[in-house]
Parts: structure tokens; sequence; C-alpha cells
């Protein structure tokens, strides 16, 4: 952490973006990149810059302003610099990325795209005109599920357990401290080291590039990356025999019933979803199952309330009695 | 004694002006003699990027140094130097690093302003859109080529003699004037 964490940041924007904007970012204080958090480019609208502390607009100078008059606009010249030194020049080589409308680069970093849908019947066939880029700077912390692993582990058993959080509210951030923990091995809590797998649907939570993990996922742990849920679920059981299997934002019905498939063949499952709270996760259809079939022996519900990742409370699974609130 | 050696320096004289304009024709007839077959060179080499790029989708650096093993000197190092340029590339336009790579190899790519014309347009839109598209593209390129290709070899038929004799015989024309 610390300024290693703005020189990171520094060394990424040098990597990734166009001369013009790069300088624009490069010359921040550190105190701003420590807390950066995205990059937006929109083709025609100020550059933007996501902190913790709310969004940040600078002019031309590099310095910032309030006035988006003032403020260094976007062109659609630097939009497609930035796709070309992102994608090596090489967007076809993306193409099942961009379908998904995003590209992890190296670092576990993602970027999101937005532009023209081409549709091919229903499917979406490909972006164009891509008129819009948000790096999302994904952040390992290490150490940042040493709160939780208490109530995820009973008597040495890796119970499954669902991360529930608003977004950016630190799943992704906490799942892979978690999945890390309990390869590693936690002795102090009975664990000697479980065989992990990540099911990496959107490169995220292990942040492959050309295969190889950019996030430190622990020394037992297999990535399936880029797999879907359901599919990659049911062939990390069949082919790596794992204790436990992480996954990220599950929701759809072949999900739950892979998740179900897991927990029924006794390997212990670290999923996340999307939701406010709980009765927000109750209230909506497709993860609704998941709380009421009791497939996950705990859930933990995190918040933005102090920064990404504030632990509200922990739920006992199957009566959703609270093990854990925050003060 | 004195006649002969006038004689020799005559016909040495005549012998090295016949060499020089032959020598001249040679030159202009190089450009016809080798045209085609850089054509036909570069051709090949965007066959090969076009599986490289559907098949294997190998990212564009890589597929354009694979693709430019296929071509023969100077064709390959033109690829090859391509492929460094991009892979270097600080988000300059691609048309800036497709020209700056021709005008390297000035001297000994043999391609007319037209060839360039399609090599510049391809260079365009390589990398920046999907696989079909990007197949759609190379391939009017090679059809763009293969029509220059035809009417190149017709016209080193026509003219690589044509220069070489020219060159031979203006030579010998104005040895015989002088002598």
């Amino acid at each position: 952490m610390g300024s290693g964490r703005a020189e990171e940041v520094r060394q990424l924007v040098r990597r990734m973006l166009p001369p013009s904007v790069r300088s624009l970012i490069e010359i921040q204080p550190d105190s701003v990149l420590e807390a950066l958090e995205e990059v937006r480019l929109r083709a025609a609208k100020p550059l933007m810059l996501g902190t913790s502390h709310g969004d940040l607009m600078v002019d031309d100078a590099g310095q910032p302003t309030e006035v988006p008059s003032r403020a260094h606009v976007v062109t659609a010249e630097e939009i497609s610099a930035t796709l070309q030194i992102m994608s090596k020049s090489s967007l076809y080589a993306f193409e099942e990325e961009i379908r998904n409308g995003f590209i992890t680069v190296s670092g576990g970093h993602r970027v999101g795209i937005v532009g023209k849908t081409v549709l091919d019947g229903t499917r979406i066939r490909t972006l164009r005109n891509i008129s819009g880029l948000c790096f999302r700077v994904s952040r390992q912390l290490l150490h940042v599920a040493d709160k939780v692993m208490k109530f995820v582990i009973l008597d040495g058993q890796v119970l499954s357990t669902l991360v529930v959080s608003p977004p950016r509210g630190g799943k992704t951030t906490m799942l892979r401290d978690m999945a890390r923990q309990v390869s590693n091995g936690l002795p102090e809590l009975g664990v000697r080291g479980a065989k992990v797998v990540i099911v990496d649907e959107r490169s995220e939570l292990a942040g492959c590039t050309d295969g190889v993990a950019q996030h430190d996922v622990g020394i037992r742990t297999d990535v399936l990356d880029g797999c879907p849920k359901a599919a990659g679920i049911m062939m990390a059981i069949r082919s790596m025999g794992p204790d436990v299997i992480v996954t990220d934002e599950v929701g759809r019905p072949e999900d739950v019933s892979a998740l179900r498939e897991a927990t029924n063949c006794g390997v212990s499952v670290f999923a996340s979803a999307h939701a406010l709270d709980i009765q927000d996760l109750i209230r909506r259809p497709s993860s609704k199952s998941l709380v009421e079939e009791a497939i996950f022996h705990r859930i933990v519900v995190l918040s933005r309330r102090r920064g990404p990742g504030t632990l509200e409370r922990v739920l006992e699974g199957a009566s959703l009695e609270p093990i854990f609130e925050s003060s | 004694m004195k006649v002969d050696r006038a004689m020799f320096l005559a016909l040495l004289g005549a012998v090295l002006i016949v060499t020089a304009t032959g020598g001249l024709g040679h030159v202009a007839s190089e450009r016809y003699r080798r045209r085609p077959e850089q054509l036909r060179d570069v051709r090949s080499v965007l066959q090969a990027l076009e599986t490289q790029i559907s098949y294997s989708l190998v990212p564009l650096p890589g597929a354009l140094r694979e693709a430019g093993r296929v071509g023969r000197y100077p064709i390959d190092e033109l690829f090859l130097d391509i492929s460094r340029r991009v892979m270097e590339s600080d988000g300059t336009h691609p048309i800036e690093m497709w020209k700056a790579a021709l005008g390297e190899f000035d001297g000994v790519i043999y391609l007319n302003e037209e060839d360039k014309r399609t090599l510049l347009t391809l260079g365009e839109c390589l990398g920046c859109s999907d696989r079909e598209d990007q197949l759609k593209h190379i391939r009017l390129a090679v059809k763009r080529l293969d029509d220059s290709e035809v009417l190149a070899w017709e016209e080193r038929r026509k003219n690589e003699n044509l220069f070489r004799l020219l060159g031979v015989l203006g030579g010998l024309a104005v040895a015989i004037l002088l002598l």
C-alpha cells in the first residue's frame, strides 16, 4: 500500500493509456492515485477519475476542476488509441471478451467497453463505434478476509459461504482473499490447506492474463479462466477434485443448480451475489432459491459504509440468524 | 603503333559507354522484374496472416512476424519491421506505422503507389475489428494485389528485355557516333 500503490497505478496508466491521457493521470498526487478506483473515458465527454471519495475531473494541465467545460475532453481518437494499446492492436483476439463487454488486462484490471452493439439474431456479435471505456483498477488487499475466516471455518471444516454486497462493495476482493487463505492453510483454525478451484467467468477473481493468475490466490488453487460458471463448476468437480470451489456473482438458475450439485458432492462453495442486503437477495426470484434452499452455511454481508469491504454482518445460512453484527 | 593505341582507347571508351548504359537499362528493367515477384510474396504473406488471425487468433505483432516468414527478402523484413512497430506502439495511428515501415525499405521494395495504398488501407483496419471483418479486409487486399500481379507479370514480359536492350543499343549508338 502507501505510495507503492500509487506507483502501481502509474505503471498501469503508462502501459494502457495513450500519451495525451496518461500525462494527465501520471502527475496526480499520490493521495489521488491511492484512492483511484476507476478511470472513465467517454467520447466527447470529460475524462473522469473515480476515487473512493467521488468523481474527479481534471483540466488539460492535469489540475482538478469542478467545471465540466474546463475539463479535458476525451476524443474518439484517444479511445481508439487506448483500445489499440490494450488489445495489442488485435481486437479480433478479444472477440469473446468484447461480446461480454469487457477485457481483462495484465495485472487483473478490468476494462469495461460500451459502443454500438451488432446483433447476430438475438446474440450480441460484437461492439463497434466503441464510445466508452471504464478501467476498473483492481486491488488485491491481502488479509481483508481475516475478520471473516473464523466464521467461515467450523471445526476445521470450510463452510459454503455467500458474500453479499451492493456493487463495488468489495465482494470480489473478499472472495479472492478467502480463497487465498483456505488454499494456503489456516493452522490456527485447523485448516491445513484446501484444494481450491476458482471458476473465474469474468477473469476478475484471479485476473488471469495468458492463463497466469495475476493475483495471489493461494498455493493450492487452480483457475478455470473465462469459463461459464455452471459448466465450470461441474468441470471442476469432475476433473480437479476440489475441497472448495470459488466463483463470482451467481444468480442464474443454472448457477444455482450447479452450486446445489457441488454442495451435494461434499464440495464447499464460496460465491458472491449482488444485493443491498439479505432482504434484497430474497426478494429476487433468481437469487431467492440460493437462500431458501440453504445451499450456503454462512452469508457474509458487506457494504461501503466505511469504505469498500465494510463487514456488516455474518448470518447462519439456514436460519438467517446473525452470528456477527458490526456496531 | 600510334594508330593502334588510339584505336584501343576508342574501343575501350566504347565498351565503357555500352556497359554503363546497359547497366542503366538493367536498373530500369529491375523495377519490372521485381515488382510481380514482390507482389506475389506480399500476397502469400497476407494469406498466411489470414490463417494466423482467423484460426490461431494470434495477436497482431506475432501474427505479422509469423506470416512474414512466408515471404522472401525484402518482404519478410518489411513485415518483421511492421510487427516491431505494432508491438511497441504507443497508440500511434496504424497507417503511420505502415507508412514508416514502407519508407524504411524504399530502395529495395518495387511496389508502386497503388500497391502501397492497398497495403496502407489494409494496415489501417488490421486489428481494429472482429475476426470476420478482418478476413474480409485481408481477402479484399489479396484480391487487389492479385489483379495488380497479373498486370505486373504482363508488364515485366513486355518491358524487362525492352529496357535492357534499349540500354545496350543506346550505348552502342552513342559509341558509334563518337567513333
